[in-house]
C-alpha cells in the first residue's frame, strides 16, 4: 500500500465525519451558564435572574454535593435534576435536548426519565420552590 | 459435631462483622442515602448474557453462558474512585481445555479535575466504536455484539495508559476523550483475524510502542454523532530484535492506524445508527516477511441498523419491544501488500433481523435471523485439503436466542 493512499484513506473517514458533525452542530453550538453557590442549612438560593435571556437552563454547582445540579425552566415552573447518572453514579450532561451519561450511553428526558439505558432507574429529582424571583433547592432531601 | 458448630459460629461472626464494616451499598441505596458527597462508598454492578445459537445449514445448536462480569466501584473520596470489572467467559474454565476465559477487563482509577474533566490510570477501555465502551447487552439488539466492532474494533479492547475525558463547557453537548496507551503486538496480526491478536490487555504488555486515540462525541437534537482514531506503534522487541526482523520498533514503529466514525438517531420510538470503521497498517509487507502471517495492509467495514419500539405507542412504552435489522459489511483484506495472497472469504457480509423485549431496563430478551454471506475461500492459502472435508458454503443461516442483565 503506498503511503499516499495510506493518508488519504485515513483522513477521509475523519474528515467527512467531521465535515457533518460542524455542519450539525452549527445550530445548537450553546452553553449553559454555570451558577456556584454555597448551601446555607441544606438550601440552596438562585435568584432567577442568574438565567441567561433566553435561555431556560442553568447549571448550579456546589462543593457540598459532588455533581451539578440542573435547573430547567418552562414558562413560570421551575425543575431541578441531580445531574448523577443513576446507573453506576457517574456525571451526566445536558446537552440542550436530553440528559446523558458518558460513561455507559444512558440517555434521560429533560424531566429526567431514562430514555436509553443501561440505566434503569429516572434521575434524582431535587425539590425546588419559588417565592417571587428567588428559587429554594433542597438538597438534603 | 461440635467442633462444626464452633466453626460454623466463626464463619458466621466473620461474616457478620464483615456486613458491619464494609460499608457496601448497592447502587440504588446510594443514591437513597440522600445527595450530599459522602465518601467511602463501594458500588456493586454487573452484567453477563447467554446464548442459543442454531446453525440452520449446519443443522447444529450451541447454547452457551458467554459471560457474567462482576463490576464493584470504589469512591475513596469526592475526587479519586476506583473501577474494577472481572470477566468470566464461557461459564468455566479449566486447565488444560480450551475455551473459557478469567479477565480483567477495566480496572482504572479516576481522578476528577473539575467537573467537567476527569483523569484515568489503568487499564482502560478506549472511546472507539460503540460496543467497547457500551458493551452491555441491554444496549444493542442483536444475540452477539455486531461483528464488525468484533473483528474489526476487537471489543471489548483494554490498554494500559492514561485518558483524559471531558465535556466541552461552550457547547452543550460536545465530549471529547484522548488516551495514551502501550501499543499492539504485531506478532498476533494474522490475516482475516484482523489486529484482535495484537491485544495485550493488561498482560505483560511492551511498553516501548504506544498508541495515542482521540474521540469526538456530540449530541445534538436527536443525534448522537462520534467520530474517533487510534494511532500507535505495533512492535515493541528491543532495536536490535526489531531489526533482525526488519521492523521498526520504537514509540510509533510499525504503525498501525484506526478511523471509526458513527451516528446514531433516536425518535419516537424509532432508532438508527450507521458505523464506519477502516484500520491500516502501512508495514503489512514486512510483517508478512517477518512472521508470515499474510497480514492485510486495510481493513474497512460499516454496518446500518434501525429499529423501532413496537411498544411506543401503547401505555407500556417504558417497556421495550425492539423490532429491528441490521446489515453489516466487512472486508478484512481490503487492500493487501505485494507479498500477501487475496482470500475472498474474509470479505464478509451479515444481516440481521429480530426481536429484543427489555421488560425492565436491566433484563433483555432477544431473538435474531443472522444471515452470513463471504466470498469463496482461495485454496492457495489451504495448505493441507482434508479429502473428507465437507464443501465450504458462502452462505449460511443462524437463529440466535439470547438473554442479557445489567445492574
Amino acid at each position: 500500500m503506498k503511503r499516499r493512499d495510506f493518508l488519504h484513506q485515513s483522513c477521509f473517514a475523519c474528515l467527512a465525519a467531521g465535515a457533518g458533525l460542524t455542519l450539525l452542530g452549527l445550530e445548537s453550538c450553546a452553553s449553559t451558564k454555570v451558577f456556584s453557590a454555597a448551601p446555607e442549612n441544606g438550601q440552596i438560593k438562585v435568584d432567577i435572574s442568574q438565567f441567561e435571556p433566553e435561555s431556560n437552563a442553568l447549571i448550579v454547582r456546589t462543593k457540598a454535593l459532588e455533581h451539578d445540579i440542573l435547573i430547567l425552566k418552562t414558562e413560570d415552573k421551575y425543575r431541578a435534576i441531580y445531574l448523577q447518572c443513576s446507573h453506576q453514579n457517574n456525571p451526566v450532561n445536558y446537552t440542550g435536548s436530553k440528559i446523558v451519561c458518558n460513561t455507559h450511553g444512558s440517555q434521560f428526558d429533560l424531566d429526567g426519565l431514562v430514555k436509553v439505558g443501561p440505566a434503569d432507574k429516572h434521575l434524582k429529582k431535587i425539590k425546588i420552590e419559588k417565592d417571587n424571583t428567588l428559587l429554594t433547592l433542597s438538597i438534603n432531601e | 459435631m461440635k467442633k462444626i458448630a464452633q466453626k460454623l459460629s466463626v464463619i458466621l461472626c466473620f461474616t457478620c462483622s464483615l456486613q458491619v464494616s464494609a460499608q457496601v451499598l448497592t447502587k440504588e441505596d446510594s443514591l437513597n442515602a440522600g445527595l450530599v458527597a459522602k465518601n467511602l462508598t463501594t458500588v456493586i454492578g454487573g452484567y453477563g448474557e447467554a446464548a442459543y445459537r442454531n446453525d440452520i445449514d449446519g443443522k447444529t445448536a450451541t447454547i452457551n453462558l458467554t459471560r457474567n462480569v462482576i463490576f464493584i466501584g470504589h469512591k475513596f473520596n469526592n475526587r479519586i474512585s476506583l473501577f474494577t470489572e472481572t470477566e468470566i467467559e464461557d461459564a468455566k474454565v479449566e486447565g488444560g481445555e480450551a475455551g473459557g476465559e478469567i479477565a480483567l477487563e477495566q480496572v482504572f482509577v479516576k481522578f476528577n479535575l473539575n467537573r467537567n474533566n476527569y483523569l484515568t490510570a489503568g487499564l482502560i477501555i478506549p472511546r472507539i466504536g460503540v460496543i467497547n465502551e457500551n458493551h452491555l447487552p441491554t444496549t444493542f439488539n442483536t444475540v452477539a455484539r455486531p461483528r464488525l466492532e468484533q473483528k474489526l474494533i476487537p471489543s471489548t479492547w483494554r490498554e494500559l495508559g492514561v485518558g483524559v475525558y471531558g465535556t466541552i463547557p461552550a457547547v452543550n453537548g460536545l465530549n471529547y476523550s484522548v488516551a495514551l496507551m502501550n501499543g499492539l503486538n504485531s506478532e498476533g496480526f494474522e490475516g482475516g483475524r484482523g489486529i484482535r491478536g495484537g491485544r495485550f490487555e493488561g498482560k505483560d504488555a511492551t511498553s516501548g510502542n504506544l498508541a495515542i486515540t482521540g474521540a469526538l462525541l456530540y449530541y445534538v437534537g436527536d443525534f448522537r454523532i462520534q467520530v474517533s482514531g487510534y494511532y500507535g506503534g505495533s512492535v515493541g522487541l528491543s532495536a536490535r530484535d526489531a531489526d533482525s526482523l526488519r521492523l521498526n520498533s520504537g514509540a510509533f514503529g510499525t504503525p498501525v492506524s484506526l478511523e471509526e466514525a458513527n451516528i446514531q438517531y433516536r425518535k419516537s420510538g424509532f432508532y438508527a445508527e450507521v458505523l464506519f470503521a477502516a484500520i491500516q497498517i502501512p508495514d503489512a509487507e514486512a510483517l508478512n516477511v517477518a512472521y508470515a502471517k499474510n497480514v492485510a495492509s486495510s481493513m474497512m467495514g460499516y454496518y446500518a441498523e434501525a429499529g423501532y419500539n413496537l411498544l411506543e405507542k401503547t401505555k407500556y412504552k417504558e417497556k421495550k419491544f425492539n423490532l429491528f435489522a441490521r446489515y453489516e459489511s466487512i472486508d478484512l483484506n481490503a487492500s493487501i501488500p505485494e507479498n500477501g495472497i487475496k482470500n475472498d472469504q474474509y470479505k464478509e457480509s451479515y444481516l440481521f433481523a429480530g426481536l429484543s423485549f427489555l421488560p425492565i431496563p436491566g433484563v433483555i430478551v432477544k431473538a435474531d435471523f443472522e444471515y452470513q454471506s463471504t466470498g469463496t475461500p482461495n485454496p492457495a492459502l489451504i495448505i493441507n485439503p482434508s479429502p473428507v472435508a465437507p464443501p465450504y458454503l458462502k452462505n449460511r443461516s443462524f437463529f440466535n436466542l439470547g438473554i442479557g442483565y445489567s445492574f
